[in-house]
């Protein structure tokens, strides 16, 4: 089901929060039903997927149970490189095997809706159970509401067993009208962010501008670059806006996902802003443990040596996830070696002006996002040598029709918008707080987002292909 | 109370941040202003574990559940 829809927003999230307040009454109820509607959702995203979401939640829920922690890692990663992974490594085996012309098929499973999400969700649960960091599931009902959750199944944010499932046991009958206000401010800004900005600019990165033979010149490869930097942003920070939004009304709080990334200083603060679930999961499940390893393995003499692997396998792992393919990998190794050049530049002891600092380092995440948004090897190469300046300024009308698009003007707002802090939903709640004439401005914006939708057009969020 | 405070300063100061005349107040933010990043969380709980023989798990290498050394030699005591 697409998210930014009439279906969606006004049918299927309205008779929901009414039936969920008017037919269940104890929190039991209240979370079979959560569970009911979440399988729900995800069968209108693809019903032929819902024994493999069922499977692997009953097989993780049992596995646990029985002490079997590295079985049920193994079953949940087979899962995700059958359905992610496999065709990525055939057509790269393939390009080897050409020379002896062999060619291996592909697979056509299709991929499950958040399949990497669920799956990250159980697989932090085993090992979270295996090291006794809380009780396991009381029920298998319990935690299959909270892998199919859906305001987090499709795209995030990541979260433990005991920090959702906890609150199943307290789910409220009435919300108070702070919960509700707090709820309906992060839909209405998840709602602007994606449908005035996220999806204007998507008009100008997915034209034939944005392809080999559509621009040349440093103006356009570097409007392109901010451009594509903005969407995502808005894209995914207005997805877990609106799911936030969504699950506060439920009387389920969701961590927040995002803290002004764009803001940080360094490569470290950035990953501790951008995605910040994801990254908690990494830093938890793989960073540490690796780190700890390769401490006691190698010695306190060779911590450096033992933070830069570390960093390295992480962040490659990191991109790796966000898609099948080299360029989701090579932006990850690249936030690799930002993280180690930070470190390095922390030892030195020097210091420049904060104001150097972010500039500099805006301008590495803007490279990094130069290469995550590589559509293929020749797109990349084209869009380096124009970012670099080998391709000139850029042709006169190629800038003014870059100038006269919607997109230009999304840019205009969203750049401020950006760098002012009032972008997260958290900050955005403090600032309003109990203005009336603020909070009626942004419903009246949220109903103009609603009329603004063609439900002919299917703009996705960019993170649920992940 | 104070001689793990000191000991902890010392190992921040000299193995950690490689600045042994680095003086680190006892109410000084180490996890919130980046004094310390993720790694170097991993690295001092390692040295927790080895010096005063008490855990602290991955989960709780964070800025809420200490920020301070103060903070970290209370939580030390309280799991002795």
């Amino acid at each position: 089901m697409n998210l930014i829809s009439h279906e969606f927003l006004l049918l299927f999230v309205s008779l929901t929060l009414a039936a969920y307040y008017w037919l269940t009454k104890t929190p039991r109820q209240k979370m079979f039903f959560l569970l009911a509607i979440s399988y729900l959702f995800y069968s209108l995203a693809g019903w032929q997927f819902i024994p493999i979401l069922f499977g692997l939640s009953l097989a993780t829920y049992a596995l646990a149970k029985w002490n079997k922690f590295g079985w049920g890692v193994l079953l949940n990663l087979a899962a995700l490189i059958l359905f992610k992974y496999w065709n990525f490594g055939i057509e790269n085996l393939n390009l080897i095997f050409s020379l002896l012309h062999v060619k291996l098929s592909i697979l056509n499973l299709g991929l499950p809706l958040g399949l990497s999400f669920f799956i990250f969700k159980h697989i932090g649960y085993l090992y979270d159970i295996q090291q006794k960091r809380y009780s396991p599931a009381v029920d298998f009902w319990t935690f299959a509401a909270f892998s199919a959750y859906f305001p987090q199944i499709s795209a995030g944010p990541l979260s433990s067993y005991k920090d959702t499932a906890s609150q199943f046991n307290s789910l409220p009958n009435k919300l108070s009208s702070e919960q509700v206000t707090s709820g309906l401010i992060s839909i209405s800004l998840g709602l602007a962010k994606k449908i005035l900005i996220a999806d204007t600019l998507n008009t100008m990165l997915t034209s034939p501008v944005n392809t080999v033979n559509g621009f040349s010149g440093l103006i356009p490869a570097w409007y392109l670059v901010i451009a594509y930097a903005a969407q995502l942003y808005f894209d995914f920070s207005g997805y877990t806006d609106l799911m936030l939004g969504i699950s506060q009304l439920l009387g389920i709080r969701l961590p927040q996902n995002f803290n002004n990334p764009y803001l940080a200083n360094n490569p470290a603060e950035f990953w501790e802003r951008w995605h910040m679930s994801l990254s908690n999961w990494f830093r938890i499940y793989l960073f540490a443990p690796l780190s700890r390893s390769f401490l006691r393995k190698w010695g306190s003499e060779k911590r450096e040596q033992a933070q830069y692997t570390a960093n390295l396998i992480t962040m490659s792992l990191v991109g790796l996830w966000h898609g099948a393919g080299w360029n989701f990998i090579l932006w990850g190794a690249y936030h690799g070696i930002l993280l180690n050049l930070g470190a390095m530049w922390k030892r030195t002891n020097r210091q420049i002006h904060p104001l150097a600092e972010k500039s500099i380092f805006l301008f590495f995440i803007l490279i990094g996002w130069a290469l995550f948004m590589g559509q293929s090897a020749e797109y990349l190469t084209h869009l380096f040598t124009q970012l670099f300046g080998f391709g000139g300024l850029g042709a006169r009308d190629l800038l003014l029709n870059l100038f006269k698009n919607n997109a230009t003007l999304a840019l205009i707002f969203a750049i401020p918008i950006t760098f002012s802090g009032v972008a997260e939903s958290a900050n955005l709640e403090k600032q309003i707080h109990g203005n009336k004439f603020a909070l009626i401005a942004l419903g009246m914006l949220a109903a103009l987002c609603i009329l603004l939708i063609d439900d002919q057009i299917v703009n996705h969020f960019i993170y649920i292909q992940f | 109370m104070d001689e793990a405070i000191t000991k902890l300063a010392a190992y921040i100061s000299k193995d950690i941040l490689k600045q042994p005349s680095r003086v680190i107040r006892s109410d000084e933010a180490l996890i919130s202003s980046g004094l310390i990043d993720s790694f170097s969380l991993v690295d001092l709980s390692l040295f927790i574990e080895d010096n005063f023989n008490v855990r602290i798990d991955d989960t709780e290498l964070n800025k809420e559940t200490f920020d301070t050394l103060e903070q970290l030699a209370a939580l030390i005591q309280s799991r002795q």
